[in-house]
């Protein structure tokens, strides 16, 4: 049991609750690390990297599993084993370790996570320097703040986990200082009432950045923090915390270990969103540049919002062009964005937000579900997200359950609703009939902008033409709108989980809504994974928001896994940590799921005090451990093998694999390698390849034949079937995904992709091209 | 007194007075319009009262601290949005919407215009809808207001969007 630290005596915790909300104000980007009187929190029992990972692999291969067969199970967590202090590594079970200055070293927690080509996971930790934040995290962490740290994590022979220390370890941007946009800069008062200026240590953080694989497999890290104070005065703890987005992009390259710098935005970003374009290109929206006073004397009409421009990277000359300003416009923090099979940007009225009241005049738009069209450089708005909303029975079940309807039967309720709300005059005269107001209404559709909460992208299938035409996103839990608040304006998440469809003709876009069943219990700031037999599994995340109120979110371990077939969600397995605030998830190329992260924010925007006993989230100080869930599937020992592919292939192709079980394989999924923080991977899909011939073992794949349904890039080839209990993915293999017009990668040799042998009997051989 | 006590209480009152800095520049400076210069303590409801009776066409309010409008068409029509004098503003079919940059509501609706030079029609959705943030929402009398929004089909036929603004207390 962890002690609740009231080490500044209980006016101190009295502070800390009743300045929760009016604190939260203030904006977040603070975060904490472990109690404030320098005592580190311990690690749970499973610390020791070697005994997590050998239970593991002797429960794969005895064929008995430990945990549920139904429900998944977690191993122990384990985390790095070493901390180096004062230039020395020292072998420690706790979390951090007091160096000679006084100061707390802390192993660093998986806030953002990427899955590299080889199966090896980089991770950036987030709010590093949390942990020696003594009072107030809004006072001082302008100056107790650090840069970042990177790891790469292998799992090795039995799940035996390394770590490998990239280089430079922080990633290096601005080594000579950031050229903060204080409010007297350029001016001869520069750094007269702020502390940018004092340090470097703190001026290119990894924290709130996003990151994105590029088409070669490298890491980009775009955007990012430089913390100060202003005001505030060098040499003093104190003052009021700055938290402004930077402008570098960083590339991490896994057959190094190295970072180098690339081209830097013309705009500093915090909390911006990437998303990979049909040609490689990468783009960038929203950010803020400075968090907590977006005041630009420079720029008064993109003072108090986050940056409406948006810029677009050119990996091969790896520069930044800064977009028309056709191409602007107003977002959430990590807005979730979606690359369509027709080459626009989807924005899906969702994204991260951190006040009640609002951080730009126009949020109101932020509620509006838009694409961005790269070859005019304009954006389109769609429509109110969550209308049109097309009610089947789950949904109109959810939707009657949320307007408590009492004194109508299920039927009446259908046909007040039509079946259907199709755009807002429905909505008005549904609220009539139902005797509710709009607002009511709109609320309980789940509509609007959500904070908070992931959109995750369902696998994209072709139609009868081969041709990929329609896109599902589900969005469920999070922080809703609430038409009667503000935008984002929740404190308590919701239960509600919602589908939209995106049907594509040509440069038309269709959109509509439906509700699925809803989650078990409302959960705020859930990493949704898709995993390879086409569910969404969530983990983590907690009842409250984190960012309005620090330390009072109680923590979700159970998972919860999402069937499209029955549109229902169901509890799964219980994780051993609780990770709220910064947690990740990450599918592995084994179908399993790593599960990281947890920073919270300090409490009540103080130092660390920890409520756990109360039921609370852990802000003991951020958790480096990781665990391992385990699907069903992946315990069961029928699994399908895939026993060769191409590792590269291009559009248009028609790919050769070979399989075990070759029958009765129906489905093949290539399913890209994440690259997630903040709930947020631009790039997460699963393309389904139409299987267009057997023969024998082989199996022949058609590719699509563009890049905007799968840009170039690291992929996981998955093959299933299916089974009483559910559908069966193999262990996947690595392919490439290439494109052949990147100038940078024309050159690039294409494997061949036909892997097929003659090893089925002539029967097979002739069954199959029959 | 103890020197670690005294040096204890001095970090206490400048983490107080950190904190009460925080209370009155974040709230002030760093959320809502840059004017906001307190927590507010309610918000604009805006509600339709009357919409206009046009095939195709559906109007609804954006909610937050200040409402938006989002309009969407779908007929075979040119419509045009008129603003407060009655100036084209934004021209709407169902293929796209444009804006007028030399209306002066069209300017006021979105802040980067303010100081832009005009430079009349720009296409500002790809689509039959479009969502704003029109300045006849924006009253702030506190008390109950009514708008009217004007529009005009191909044939020269006004037809009025009439709605309420009413100030509501913060939850």
């Amino acid at each position: 049991m962890t002690p609740i630290d009231l080490s500044y005596g209980s006016s101190k915790l009295l502070l800390a609750i009743s300045s929760a909300l009016v604190l939260s104000a203030c904006g977040g980007g603070g975060d904490s690390g472990t109690n404030s009187n320098g005592s580190s929190a311990e690690t749970s029992s499973g610390q020791n990297t070697a005994v997590g990972g050998d239970q593991v692999a002797q429960t794969a291969e005895s064929g008995t599993p430990t945990g549920d067969p139904v429900k998944g199970f977690f191993t122990d967590p384990f985390a790095e084993p070493v901390i180096t202090v004062d230039g020395e590594d020292v072998e420690t079970d706790e979390r951090c370790v007091t160096n000679s200055e006084g100061l707390l070293e802390c192993k660093p927690a998986a806030g953002t996570m990427a899955v590299l080509e080889d199966g090896r996971v980089l991770y950036l930790n987030a709010l590093e320097g949390t942990e020696n934040v003594e009072l107030s995290i809004v006072a001082e962490f302008g100056e107790v703040s650090i840069n970042d740290q990177s790891r790469v994590l292998a799992l090795g022979e039995a799940d035996t986990p390394q770590w490998i220390k990239p280089d430079p370890l922080r990633a290096g941007a601005n080594p000579d200082g950031n050229d903060s946009e204080t409010l007297l800069d350029g001016t001869e008062l520069d750094g007269a009432l702020d502390t940018a200026d004092n340090t470097a240590k703190n001026d290119g953080a990894l924290f709130c950045s996003d990151i994105i694989a590029l088409a070669d497999g490298r890491i980009m890290a775009v955007g990012g923090t430089d913390y100060y104070s202003e005001p505030g005065v060098d040499g003093f703890p104190i003052g009021v915390a700055e938290l402004e987005g930077i402008k570098n992009s960083r590339i991490f390259d896994g057959t190094t270990n190295t970072w180098t710098q690339s081209g830097d935005m013309t705009y500093g970003r915090w909390y911006p969103s990437l998303v990979t374009l049909g040609n490689s290109d990468v783009f960038v929206a929203s950010g803020v540049t400075k968090l907590i006073k977006p005041v630009y004397p420079e720029d008064p009409l993109n003072s108090g919002r986050n940056v409406v421009e948006t810029e677009t990277y050119d990996p091969c000359s790896g520069t930044w062009t800064e977009n028309p300003s056709t191409a602007q416009r107003s977002l959430p923090l990590y807005p979730r964005m979606h690359l369509l099979p027709n080459g626009h940007v989807l924005y899906n009225a969702g994204g991260q937000a951190f006040n009640p009241f609002g951080q730009g005049y126009d949020q109101a738009l932020w509620n509006i579900v838009a694409s961005y069209n790269p070859d005019t450089q304009r954006w389109t708005d769609i429509g109110y997200a969550g209308l049109p909303l097309r009610l089947d029975e789950v949904g109109l079940e959810q939707l009657s359950s949320s307007l408590n309807i009492t004194n109508l039967s299920m039927e009446q309720a259908g046909s007040l609703l039509g079946g259907v709300l199709e755009s807002p005059t429905d909505l008005l005269t549904a609220a009539s009939d139902l005797n509710l107001d709009e607002e009511t209404l709109k609320t309980a559709i789940a509509g609007g902008m959500r904070g908070s909460t992931s959109s995750t992208m369902l696998p994209v299938r072709p139609d009868e033409n081969g041709q990929y035409n329609e896109v599902e996103l589900l969005t469920a839990g999070g922080v809703p709108s609430y038409a009667l608040l503000t935008n984002p304006g929740g404190y308590l998440p919701v239960a509600q989980s919602r589908i939209d469809t995106i049907s594509i003709n040509g440069e038309q876009l269709d959109y509509e809504s439906r509700l699925t069943g809803p989650l078990n219990q409302p959960r705020w700031y859930g990493t949704n994974v898709l995993l390879p037999d086409g569910s969404v599994m969530v983990f983590s995340g907690g009842t409250r928001d984190g960012v309005v109120s620090p330390g009072l979110e109680g923590p979700i371990m159970t998972t919860e896994r999402f069937d499209p077939d029955t549109g229902t969600w169901t509890e799964m397995a219980t994780a051993n940590r609780p990770r709220t605030y910064h947690n990740t998830a990450v599918l592995l190329p084994d179908g399993r799921v790593l599960v990281a992260g947890h920073a919270p924010i300090s409490t009540a925007y103080l130092s660390h005090i920890n409520l756990e006993d109360f039921g609370l989230g852990p802000n003991a100080g951020r958790d480096p451990s990781f665990e391992i869930y385990t699907p069903p599937y992946a315990m069961r020992n029928d699994r399908p093998e895939i026993l060769s592919a191409p590792e590269t292939a291009t559009i248009g192709d028609t790919l050769s694999i070979q399989v075990d079980d070759a029958e009765n394989i129906d489905e093949v999924l290539l399913i890209r390698r994440t690259a997630m923080t903040h709930l947020i991977d631009g790039d997460q899909r699963a393309v389904e390849l139409p299987i267009v011939s057997r023969n024998g073992r082989n199996l022949r794949l058609a590719m699509p034949d563009s890049h905007d349904v799968v840009p170039a890039g690291k992929y996981m080839l998955f093959v299933s079937k299916s089974s009483d209990e559910g559908r069966v993915p193999s262990v996947s293999t690595p392919v490439t995904v290439v494109n052949t017009s990147l100038a940078c990668t024309a050159d690039t040799q294409l494997a061949d992709t036909d892997t097929s042998t003659s090893d089925g009997s002539l029967l097979d051989e002739l069954g199959g091209t029959l | 007194m103890s020197e670690a006590i005294h040096q204890s209480r001095i970090r206490w009152f400048c983490t107080v007075a950190a904190a009460g800095l925080a209370l009155c520049a974040g709230p002030a400076l760093g959320h809502g319009a840059p004017e906001t210069g307190k927590t507010p303590d309610s918000r604009m409801s805006a509600a339709i009262t009357a919409a206009p009776v046009i095939a195709g066409l559906d109007v609804m309010i954006l909610d937050a601290p200040r409402p938006g409008l989002l309009l969407s068409y779908r007929g075979e029509q040119v419509l045009t949005v008129l603003g407060k004098d009655q100036e084209p503003m934004l021209r709407i079919t169902e293929r796209g919407v444009s804006a007028n940059q030399d209306s002066p509501t069209y300017r006021l609706s979105d802040e980067r215009q303010i100081q832009a030079q005009p430079s009349g029609w720009t296409t500002v959705s790809e689509s039959g809808t479009y969502g704003w943030m029109d300045p006849r929402l924006a009253v702030r009398s506190g008390h109950r207001e009514e708008w009217t929004i004007e529009i005009m089909d191909e044939d020269g036929g006004l037809f009025e969007l009439k709605g309420s603004l009413e100030s509501k207390l913060m939850p």
